[in-house]
């Protein structure tokens, strides 16, 4: 299946151009969440064998367990939190790629001169920068979503294998019949798309850069934000384009929140939660921007021959 | 004779330079053109406007398309290799293959793949582990491929040696052109093409200095190298110019024929690049 999704019989100029997208981006693609992917699960072992224990907020897995037994809170959520707990380091690392992606996506061209191969070829510079736009927040979130699921199906393993192991409690009863593999898969997907939404302004803002940076698009893409902000402080004595920035990341739902009352995390609670961030006006405020600077993209492309 | 390219007064500043002006160019189906001039005279400026990849002013119509506004459209005709290496480094040599397959609706992978069996380009290798040479052949079987209109070549043998140059342009003649296709080639090595050109335009501070086919240029253009003792008698009949070089003289002669001249001494070709510096320097002067 794989072999027919990288491969190209015949026309099918979308398919090439983000199979050109995923040739360039490999290593942000695939090879990163592969390697965290990898590590994760190797230092789960790592741990389950030596015995000392995964400490998640300070506490054992053991001390977690009992807490749930204890307070008779649903342990289902505890569980939850435990399995999904590893794969978040999965998505940091990946939002990282998506920034370097995007920052890099129409500024290596140009550096590389590749971009007059590209012009040679029958695409228009919109379906160029909208396959690039959906590599960066559709492709790699994807990818990156298929991976948590890996590390998600062995959290539950290694934990099952935990219980069994130091405890008297049934692996069974305490762990797999608590994991919901559909409101996982829900909260994989919802939360990220969401939040995606919510950073698309900031996403374009590093597509727009790199469209037209001279030389380091990463540099211009931060210190220009930060004059701006420095300027408000400066002249204002206020920080509302800090706080127009911050609103974009402090997402309506939050794990910390169910941390904090030792609730563990209700998947589907925090699912609904995201979608409905939707009806903020803010959120369309925004991606009328990520709109705009899209359009700059594509016609800066136009006008782009190389730096 | 149907035409490719039509440009009417085109023109084209960056800032206060003039790139281009007042360009006026037709260019028809199966001419081989030569595009020559020095550095900076304007060729790749003209070549990006015929190529949509610039903005200008005035007219120019390319296969019936608008290059800027429709160059989309406009690159399932037309072919171009640009003066610099543009395939990218990280790209495998068959993923660039078929990306050319997926984008180009008249791209024919069988020849693409024909031609580079006959090249020792190994497949799996990216361009960026290829060497300079290989690169050039890469490109070259990928555009020969396509089955297009109007080929551009910005300088393409820049930087190749001088045994991978002969082979380039046999191959172009030989595999690619026939009377349906239009060939465009800007390069500093006028000698090595002019024998495959059949029109020549010579480009000056943006301005179209020369245009002519071959045949009329070279029924023109004359040279003649005068016997010792006839030396004055050919300085008589005005020549354009007088070309001096290690100690011989010769004189450049203008729409004399061939047969009022042999009694003077030898009639030959004027070269392009004696021409090239023959009209540009009587401008100067």
């Amino acid at each position: 299946m794989f072999s027919t999704l990288t491969t190209i019989n015949g026309y099918n100029p979308i398919k090439a151009l983000f199979l050109k997208e995923y040739w360039d981006n490999k290593r942000a693609i695939l090879a990163t969440p592969m390697v965290v992917t990898g590590l994760v699960i190797f230092f789960s072992i790592v741990s389950l064998i030596t015995g000392s224990g995964m400490t998640i907020d300070g506490a054992s897995i053991n001390e977690h367990l009992a807490d749930a037994e204890s307070h008779s809170i649903s342990s289902s959520n505890i569980v939850t939190m435990l399995v999904m707990f590893p794969s978040i380091i999965l998505f940091i690392v990946v939002s990282f790629s998506m920034v370097f992606t995007a920052l890099s996506s129409l500024f290596d061209e140009r550096k590389d001169k590749s971009i007059l191969f590209w012009k040679s070829m029958p695409v228009s510079d919109t379906q160029e920068v909208l396959v690039k736009l959906a590599t960066v927040t559709v492709v790699i979130p994807l990818i990156a979503i298929g991976f948590a699921l890996i590390i998600q199906i062995f959290s539950t393993l290694i934990l099952g294998l935990f219980v069994a192991i130091n405890t008297d409690a049934s692996a069974w009863n305490l762990v797999f019949s608590n994991i919901n593999l559909g409101a996982i898969l829900m909260a994989d997907i919802v939360p990220l798309f969401v939040k995606i939404l919510w950073v698309l302004p900031i996403i374009t803002w590093f597509m727009l850069v790199s469209s037209f940076s001279r030389r380091s698009p990463f540099l211009l893409a931060f210190i220009a934000p930060i004059l701006l902000a420095v300027f408000e402080m400066v002249f204002f004595r206020s920080t509302l384009f800090l706080q127009i920035i911050g609103s974009r990341f402090t997402s309506k739902a939050d794990f910390r929140h169910s941390f904090e009352n030792g609730e563990g995390v209700n998947l589907v609670d925090i699912s609904m939660n995201y979608l409905s961030s939707l009806t903020d006006p803010s959120l369309w405020i925004g991606t009328i921007i990520a709109a705009i600077m899209i359009a700059g993209c594509i016609q800066i492309r136009k006008r782009n021959n190389i730096t | 004779m149907t035409n490719y390219i039509s440009a009417k007064n085109l023109n084209k500043s960056f800032g206060k330079f003039q790139a281009l002006s007042n360009v006026n160019v037709s260019i028809n189906k199966g001419q081989i053109v030569g595009l020559i001039g020095s550095n900076g005279a304007g060729k790749t400026t003209l070549i990006n406007a015929i190529l949509g990849l610039c903005s200008y002013e005035g007219e120019l119509n390319v296969l019936g398309y608008d290059p800027h506004t429709q160059r989309d459209q406009l690159m399932k005709e037309v072919c171009f290799i640009s003066d610099v290496a543009t395939l990218p480094g990280w790209i495998k040599v068959r993923e660039a293959v078929q990306f050319v397959e997926g984008v180009h609706p008249n791209f024919n992978r069988e020849k693409a793949l024909g031609l580079l069996k006959q090249t020792s380009i190994p497949m799996d290798k990216k361009v960026s582990k290829l060497s300079k040479g290989m690169i050039v052949q890469l490109h070259l079987a990928l555009i020969m491929a396509i089955d297009a209109k109007i080929l551009v070549l910005d300088e393409p043998t820049l930087g190749l040696d001088i045994m991978y140059r002969k082979t380039f342009y046999d191959q172009l003649l030989g595999d690619y052109f026939d009377e349906e296709r239009t060939i465009i080639i800007t390069t500093h090595q006028v000698d090595e093409i002019e024998n495959i050109l059949t029109d020549v335009i010579f480009i000056r501070d943006g301005k179209i200095m020369y245009d002519a086919s071959m045949e009329e240029t070279l029924s023109t253009w004359k040279v003649l190298d005068p016997n010792k003792d006839s030396i004055d008698e050919a300085r008589a009949l005005a020549p354009y110019r007088e070309m001096t070089s290690l100690g011989r003289t010769s004189f450049v002669f203008k729409g004399k024929d061939s047969a009022s001249l042999k009694e003077f001494g030898t009639v030959s070709r004027l070269s392009l690049s004696d021409l090239f510096v023959t009209l540009m320097s009587g401008e100067q002067s």
